[in-house]
């Protein structure tokens, strides 16, 4: 069911990006940087899916817990990807402060590839006299990434506070 | 449990300056790439008469994006009354001369070789022939030279006239 529904979804992607990219063709002839910033956009929004989503799940579930509303274990794991045989006798918020570590290494992954392409792009940037063609290109890209990246730190730092105020650090 | 106030303000504010850099990226991308395409007709900044060479040299300046070629310049020569030289047509004169965007050059019309240095109330015109790379049209700038004082060879400024006419063919412009 899951694969179904991912297959589907990322078909819709695709035909979504051939959509935009055929409506925008005749501007993107004149202005290929348009096509840069979106597909770049796109780019990290697909990589930052897990990060926002299950983040926005930890969000809820959390501030539920906060407004003494009471959850069950069963909730949590079904909204969780895995193994729920493992969180046998788990409370929720053990849960979900265990799946919002396991999420840490698509933030890092995340982050890094951001940090490269700006990187990448201040190379190119600054190391030749004349500004190169390709340093346009990357500095859209980084302005188009910007976007993605945005909603990953706004909703982890959401997340890390609901938990940290659950968790009464 | 206290709503996390900071948090939200914090995200707000770095949603607004990330969509004003986005934004403000693409729009000065988009003008900057637009005005690059704008071609800026050729202004005379000075023109001068020079006796040792017998020229006049005009200074141009591009307020363009996009390089002037220069192809070829004529003179016309009208006497005034404190000269014995009859006026005369130069005929077109080959230039092989690129003025880059926002810049300056001087270019030297010469004037008819055993004439006289020009006199006071001597009135030169000259029309330079111009095109823009990529585009089809031909250009023509006349500039009016009139010695102001009695013997050449000074550096006077003078009075400047310049028009731009814009020709559909050679032919118009080699009248």
């Amino acid at each position: 069911m899951l694969a179904i529904f991912t297959i589907v979804v990322v078909v819709l992607l695709v035909v979504l990006l051939a959509l935009v990219f055929l409506n925008f063709t005749f501007l993107t002839v004149t202005f290929p940087e348009l096509a840069v910033f979106l597909a770049s956009m796109l780019i990290f929004f697909l990589l930052s899916r897990r990060l926002i989503f299950e983040n926005a799940f930890i969000i809820g579930f959390l501030s539920k817990i906060a407004n003494g509303e009471p959850i069950e274990a069963k909730q949590v794991i079904g909204k969780m990807r895995g193994h729920p045989d493992v969180f046998s006798g788990w409370t929720p918020l053990s849960i979900l402060s265990y799946w919002k570590n396991t999420i840490d290494v698509y933030r890092y992954t995340f982050y890094s590839l951001f940090a490269l392409l700006l990187l990448l792009a201040l190379i190119a940037r600054f190391t030749a006299l004349q500004t190169p063609l390709i340093a346009v290109f990357l500095e859209t890209a980084v302005m188009g990434a910007l976007i993605p990246v945005y909603f990953v730190w706004a909703y982890d730092s959401l997340a890390s506070y609901y938990l940290n105020n659950a968790l009464e650090l | 449990m206290q709503r996390p106030v900071f948090i939200l303000s914090m995200i707000t504010v770095v949603g607004l300056l990330i969509g004003y850099i986005t934004g403000s990226f693409i729009t000065r991308t988009y003008t900057l790439k637009r005005i690059a395409e704008v071609p800026g007709s050729p202004i005379v900044i000075s023109s001068i008469y020079d006796s040792a060479q017998h020229a006049i040299l005009v200074g141009l300046h591009n307020p363009g994006f996009v390089p002037i070629n220069f192809i070829n310049y004529s003179i016309v020569f009208t006497p005034g009354e404190y000269t014995n030289e009859a006026g005369y047509f130069l005929a077109p004169v080959a230039l092989n001369a690129t003025l880059q965007p926002q810049e300056t050059m001087i270019l030297t019309l010469s004037l008819k070789e055993h004439t006289q240095a020009l006199a006071m109330g001597d009135v030169v015109t000259g029309t330079i022939v111009y095109t823009y790379e990529g585009l089809p049209e031909i250009y023509q700038l006349i500039h009016t030279f009139e010695q102001t004082t009695l013997t050449g060879g000074e550096t006077q400024a003078s009075k400047r006239r310049q028009t731009t006419a814009r020709s559909d063919t050679i032919q118009q412009t080699n009248n």
